[in-house]
């Protein structure tokens, strides 16, 4: 290194460390957007970050977390209009960590999060570094940890965890036709079975005669309860969605097909289970797949096996309470001082950003949960080319 | 309660959760049995007396920012008569909780669980109470919000559904069993109205007090709509004769509902609604008994509280020996309970406190 004025030079080594270099996301695919994704390396998402971002006031501080490993922690917000407690709160939470070592964001999201009721997530992990740039720009703080390819946003809310960034690449009307597809997803993710085993043994009066008497002609030969069929098939599945992420890759789709359609249609035909327990089955599995984040995904899967037996017992008493007890937890938490069910309850004016998306040119303001110094984002007349013509013409 | 705040939408589902809970079981019943074919038009005048008799209670409690109805009893006798007031509405409560939850367990035994002890149906409703209890106050709140507006929807789901089968002959005559009966008698009807004791306890837990007023008529203006709905739709459908010995008769009316082929028998989709609104009238009833508790006892940690409450709760409900008593129990003496708690005792205790209130300012003006 030359100094200008000085008469003698440094010989610096510089020494690098072999690492991955920037590839496509693996589990946050969108079909518009930027196929960019975190690495390990600290270095490397910051300043990926701060291409995307490009701005002066994005703010970088690093905490270093864990007496051993000392594992770099990139906290990052916009300083111009990042409400100052959510950062003030999220650093000392970081420093506050009286641990040995952290190796990955998914343990750091543990021992930051509020509580740990019923396992529902309340920060959200990304992949994809526009994801992250877009919710800094709505006055989240993101937490990046040395050594894991993901970022932590924070706070996050129950509506953040069925948005896809894809959404924000479509029209609204897609993306929000999109959006009720998840909610629906949810719904049959976390009830299907409980209503399925609800409605066989308690509520048969619903099912149309035809329907009902198709379901009972398919059980004829079962010879288990339906718990058992039930449970049977579901612990299945998992075993299976277990397995394929298990086995090398060339063979894992493989075993995904084998275990599904070839085991399925043998059980079928042994007369173990009965067919259209199959399809519910694959419904429950293929909505579990359409909620973006991995996290929220699985507590719903995890969740209901609690909705199964709570149908087999009780039926849509059991259901119902089922559903109190978990709204009343959804209710019941907070994501960095931000109610978790907001805009929903309590009622606020999420001055368009709730969870059905207005068109572009009407998303002027950052969410007001978020508090944020510089509540507009964008004029009220965005598109001037439009609406302001020059003198003449 | 937890020193957090409410919102104005959350404090009017509060008391929209009493009137829920009763309307399932035999409040449009026993408003139909007592004025016939008057009902609708009974309804709307004990309305308009309730919305005079909130507005009434709103400028009673303008007086005293920030205090219940409890607070407000100490004011007028000292702390034995706070002590006394406050017993009175924690058993109202209490009562009006078990007696509740020992009909609709039994409506539920003789629907879907014949074969069911009543203790099992009972617990499955207290054991997840406590569990939502222990939660902060502003998760009970958030959980009427969601689950009370799904409520309001079905019953004007189950109106519009139903249409088909009304027979709009069945309002005449008009003035039902004649006008004494409508208006003098019926006046006994304001017990449908019994969100309203919610009112006494909201002032403290307000985030925006000065929207008490806006709270009190809209509570009460949807409560009414929500009961003209409910009794019309049974009003239109049934003739008195069936009416009067249905056990649920709007899980009957739910049970016409037909869209098309397909969609039938759908009143087990309207009972998870219906059971979601209970438990949360039992949570919120719940939790006001164990406040008032706390606040006459001075007691510092009131979470073990919940339990025993809840076990009071399971117990008391166990009390009558079979349904006709608990019906009856429902049908003859609550309505007198509600009448005297919440309109009688609420709204004297209110009045002698502003008198009181204002002897000593014109003593203090005197002097």
């Amino acid at each position: 290194m030359f100094i200008d004025t000085l008469d003698q030079a440094f010989d610096i080594e510089v020494k690098g460390f072999k690492q991955r270099s920037i590839d496509t996301p693996n589990n946050e695919v969108v079909i518009k957007g930027p196929n960019e994704a975190f690495v390990e390396n600290i270095r490397t998402n910051t300043s990926i970050l701060r291409r995307i971002v490009n701005n002066e006031n994005l703010i970088i501080e690093n905490i270093e977390v864990g007496k051993i490993t000392k594992t770099k922690c990139a906290v990052c917000y916009i300083q111009d209009f990042t409400n100052q407690d959510l950062i003030n709160e999220v650093k000392y939470r970081l420093n506050n960590l009286d641990i040995d070592s952290l190796f990955s964001a998914g343990e750091l999201e543990q021992f930051i999060c509020d509580s740990n009721i019923f396992g529902i997530p309340q920060t959200m992990a990304t992949e994809r570094p526009d994801k992250a740039a877009k919710y800094l720009l709505k006055g989240r703080v993101i937490v990046i940890v040395n050594g894991t390819p993901y970022g932590i946003i924070m706070p996050s809310i129950l509506i953040d965890f069925l948005s896809s960034s894809e959404d924000t690449n479509l029209k609204p009307n897609f993306s929000n036709f999109l959006r009720i597809l998840r909610v629906i997803s949810s719904f049959l993710t976390l009830l299907l079975p409980g209503l399925y085993i609800a409605v066989t043994s308690f509520h048969q009066e619903i099912l149309p005669t035809s329907l009902m008497f198709s379901i009972l002609g398919s059980r004829e030969n079962v010879p288990f309860p339906i718990i058992v069929e039930i449970l049977l098939m579901e612990f299945s599945f998992e075993l299976i969605r277990e397995a394929g992420l298990r086995v090398p890759s060339p063979i894992g789709p493989t075993i995904g097909i084998v275990g599904a359609l070839v085991l399925g249609q043998a059980a079928v035909s042994a007369g173990i289970v009965s067919p259209i327990l199959i399809i519910i089955v694959a419904i429950t599995g293929i909505a579990s797949f359409a909620i973006p984040d991995f996290t929220f995904g699985f507590h719903l899967r995890y969740f209901r096996f609690a909705f199964i037996l709570l149908g087999f017992m009780a039926g849509f008493l059991g259901i119902s309470i089922g559903l109190f007890i978990y709204i009343s937890a959804l209710c019941s938490i907070h994501s960095f001082g931000v109610p978790f069910t907001t805009p929903f309850a309590p009622v606020t004016d999420s001055k368009g950003n709730g969870y059905l998306l207005s068109p572009i040119w009407k998303r002027e303001y950052r969410p007001p949960y978020m508090s944020t110094e510089k509540p507009k984002e964008q004029d009220s007349i965005s598109m001037k080319w439009k609406f302001f013509k020059p003198f003449g013409k | 309660m937890s020193k957090s705040k409410i919102g104005t939408v959350e404090a009017i589902m509060i008391i929209l959760t009493i009137i829920v809970a009763h309307t399932i079981l035999s409040l449009p019943k026993n408003i139909l049995t007592s004025m016939k074919s008057a009902s609708i038009l009974n309804l709307i005048y004990v309305s308009i007396i309730v919305v005079a008799l909130g507005y009434l209670i709103y400028r009673l409690l303008k007086n005293f920012p920030g205090l219940d109805i409890v607070d407000i009893s100490e004011l007028i006798g000292g702390k034995v008569f706070k002590n006394i007031i406050g017993t009175i509405f924690m058993v109202y409560f209490v009562i009006s909780a078990s007696m509740l939850l020992r009909n609709f367990s039994e409506s539920l035994k003789v629907i879907y669980y014949p074969m069911t002890d009543i203790f099992f149906i009972v617990a499955f409703f207290i054991i997840p109470v406590c569990y939502a209890n222990r939660l902060d106050f502003n998760a009970t709140s958030k959980t009427n919000l969601i689950v009370v507006p799904v409520v309001l929807v079905a019953i004007v789901v189950l109106f519009a559904t139903n249409m088909k089968q009304f027979s709009l002959q069945k309002m005449f005559p008009i003035f039902g069993e004649g006008v004494v009966n409508t208006f003098f008698l019926g006046l006994s009807n304001i017990s449908a109205f019994g969100g309203i004791v919610y009112l006494y306890f909201l002032p403290p837990l307000l985030k925006e007090p000065e929207k008490m007023k806006k709270i009190t008529l809209i509570s009460i203006g949807i409560t009414a709509l929500y009961l003209i709905l409910s009794v019309a739709t049974l009003l239109f459908i049934f003739s008195f004769f069936i009416t009067t010995d249905e056990i649920t008769p709007l899980y009957n009316a739910t049970r016409y509902i037909e869209l098309g082929d397909f969609f039938q028998r759908l009143e087990s989709v309207f009972l998870i609604i219906w059971i979601l609104a209970f438990a949360c009238y039992l949570s919120t009833i719940s939790r006001f008994s164990v406040s008032v508790f706390k606040k006459i006892t001075n007691v510092d940690n009131s979470k073990p509280l919940i339990d025993i409450f809840g076990l009071l709760i399971l117990g008391l409900s166990l009390v009558p020996k079979n349904y006709a008593i608990s019906q009856s129990f429902e049908n003859t003496i609550y309505p007198h309970l509600v009448i005297a708690v919440a309109f009688f005792l609420g709204i004297g205790l209110l009045v002698i406190a502003n008198l009181k209130r204002r002897k000593e300012s014109r003593h203090e003006k005197i002097y």
